[in-house]
């Protein structure tokens, strides 16, 4: 059953009201209003959903009104319905093009009338509706840009700050492919002289792999981990990996890259898990690839992480990174290979600003706004 | 454009499977579909090999897949080979370490030969 509020316009009251009360008997509800002005005070309460417009009116005619009902964001969507004598054709037309939805001729058919209302309201419900839909969308788009947004400004401010003290600098980038990425990384002293470092790239990205991302992070942060020497690189991955097996965590996993630098002395002691290599630029700018020895974090309880080690000079730099640094299609479809990044990095150490440096050779890669996947980089600078 | 995976032979306890496309997290429930599928039919001990000549891209979402193949297939003894990888997807294969390094082959004729020569083992042994 369609319903709807109908507003009769048309300076004739004899005419006026046959229409009225045709359209009333109809079911539907109805104002019938004498002139042009009044027409359009009444549009403005917004109960209409159907305008039954006279076209030849004293003051404001029916032409005129209707320009202005169209040309007016609130009142555009509501039908209008010309009423017209026979020789008005012409400006029946003129209406149409302006908007009008359709025409009837006086005098009257009530069948005609009863066609035309029902066919414009049936009209209008449909389009009410679609609006409704759309504006349910864009409420929940809303809703979700929003927490997206909350859940962003988490991770970010989870992360440590960058900073530059006696022997010791740190700097990182880290832009996620979509609000939330997969990848993480922390660093912290664990006393004096100890420094732990690392980063981790969760598979996927988005919401889930970010849950999962953020979930190890504050693990190892809080160091609820019990029993855990955080010294020990392949005991802290060992840990780890029995602590989120894939089977519990949706079927997700991650690579990891442990590090752990005895500052005084420049020893470095480190573990992967499916992980690139760290890479390190020794004083002498030469690259050195600090290689993962474990499988990807969560995949087989029982399998055996080994810590290796290595000692940073003065003027070393050290480089954790996911692959997303470096895995990169060209528009051409072929891929950059690991030599061409290694080559690019060895140029952007050179740099002032090499992470900067790196993170413009990478977008100069492809003419994509934005990245494939996250891009996750940390630099340490070793001084001492 | 995703995985297209194409059945090039197929007898008891032996498939070898054709990939072609990216394998990354769009493939995901296709492709798991199609694997689950193939290992009904299939009885214990079945040896699956991909044929990766086709694929020229592999991100974590596609590690995971292989992962998960692997898992099923171990679940009933089998073993799930690799042959024919292309460079990049080797290296990113190889820093996951989701698979044994027996298990990777330069081609199928390899993969082949190492399953003839198992299961001339069981049948010596049975």
């Amino acid at each position: 059953m369609i319903s709807g509020n109908i507003l009769v316009v048309d300076d004739d009251f004899g005419t006026r009201e046959i229409i009225r009360h045709n359209v009333v008997e109809q079911g539907f509800l109805a104002s019938a209003v004498a002139s042009g002005e009044l027409a359009l005070e009444a549009l403005k309460s917004g109960q209409f959903d159907l305008v039954l417009l006279d076209v030849l009116m004293p003051g404001l005619d029916g032409h005129e009104v209707l320009n202005r009902l169209k040309s007016d964001p609130d009142l555009q969507h509501i039908p209008v319905v010309m009423i017209s004598g026979l020789d008005d054709i012409k400006i029946v037309v003129s209406c149409i093009e302006d908007g009008a939805e359709d025409f009837l001729t006086k005098p009257f058919d009530p069948t005609l009338l009863r066609a035309r209302v029902r066919s414009c309201l049936e009209k209008k419900n449909l389009r009410d509706k679609e609006q409704d839909h759309l504006a349910a969308i864009e409420k929940v788009k809303l809703r979700l840009e929003q927490e997206l947004n909350e859940a962003s400004n988490y991770v970010k401010s989870i992360l440590p700050k960058p900073f530059e003290q006696d022997g010791l600098s740190i700097d990182w980038r880290y832009t996620p492919s979509t609000e939330l990425g997969g990848d993480i990384f922390g660093y912290a002293w664990i006393d004096s002289d100890s420094f732990a470092i690392y980063l981790l790239d969760v598979c996927g990205h988005g919401v889930g792999a970010s849950l999962l991302s953020v979930s190890v992070l504050n693990t190892i942060a809080s160091g609820e981990v019990s029993n855990i020497d955080f010294k020990n690189p392949s005991q802290v991955l060992a840990k780890l990996n029995f602590s989120f097996p894939m089977e519990k965590q949706n079927n997700m996993f991650f690579s990891m890259w442990y590090a752990v630098l005895d500052v005084p002395s420049g020893k470095l002691k480190y573990a992967g898990g499916g992980h690139p290599p760290a890479l390190l630029i020794d004083h002498e700018n030469q690259l050195i690839q600090l290689e993962s020895q474990g499988p990807i974090i969560g995949i087989d309880e029982g399998v055996h992480f080994e810590s290796q080690e290595t000692t940073l000079k003065a003027g070393a730099q050290l480089y954790l990174y996911s692959d997303g640094v470096y895995e990169h299609v060209r528009d051409d479809g072929s891929t950059v290979d690991f030599d061409t990044f290694q080559d690019a990095l060895l140029q952007s150490n050179l740099e002032n600003d090499s992470l900067s440096s790196l993170e413009n050779w990478a977008r100069s890669i492809h003419s994509q706004p934005s990245f494939e996947d996250d891009f996750s980089i940390v630099k340490l600078s070793y001084k001492k | 454009m995703g995985i297209v995976v194409k059945i090039k032979e197929s007898r008891s306890s032996y498939i070898i499977l054709e990939l072609f496309g990216r394998l990354d997290g769009q493939a995901s429930e296709e492709f798991e579909k199609i694997i689950d599928d193939i290992l009904i039919s299939q009885p214990k001990r079945a040896t699956l090999t991909f044929d990766m000549a086709g694929v020229n891209y592999i991100s974590s979402m596609g590690i995971r897949l292989i992962l998960l193949t692997r898992k099923k297939i171990e679940a009933h003894n089998g073993s799930l080979l690799l042959a024919n990888m292309q460079k990049p997807v080797q290296h990113v294969i190889e820093i996951a370490k989701v698979l044994p390094s027996w298990s990777l082959f330069v081609d199928v004729a390899e993969a082949d030969a190492y399953f003839d020569s198992i299961q001339k083992k069981i049948r010596d042994i049975e």
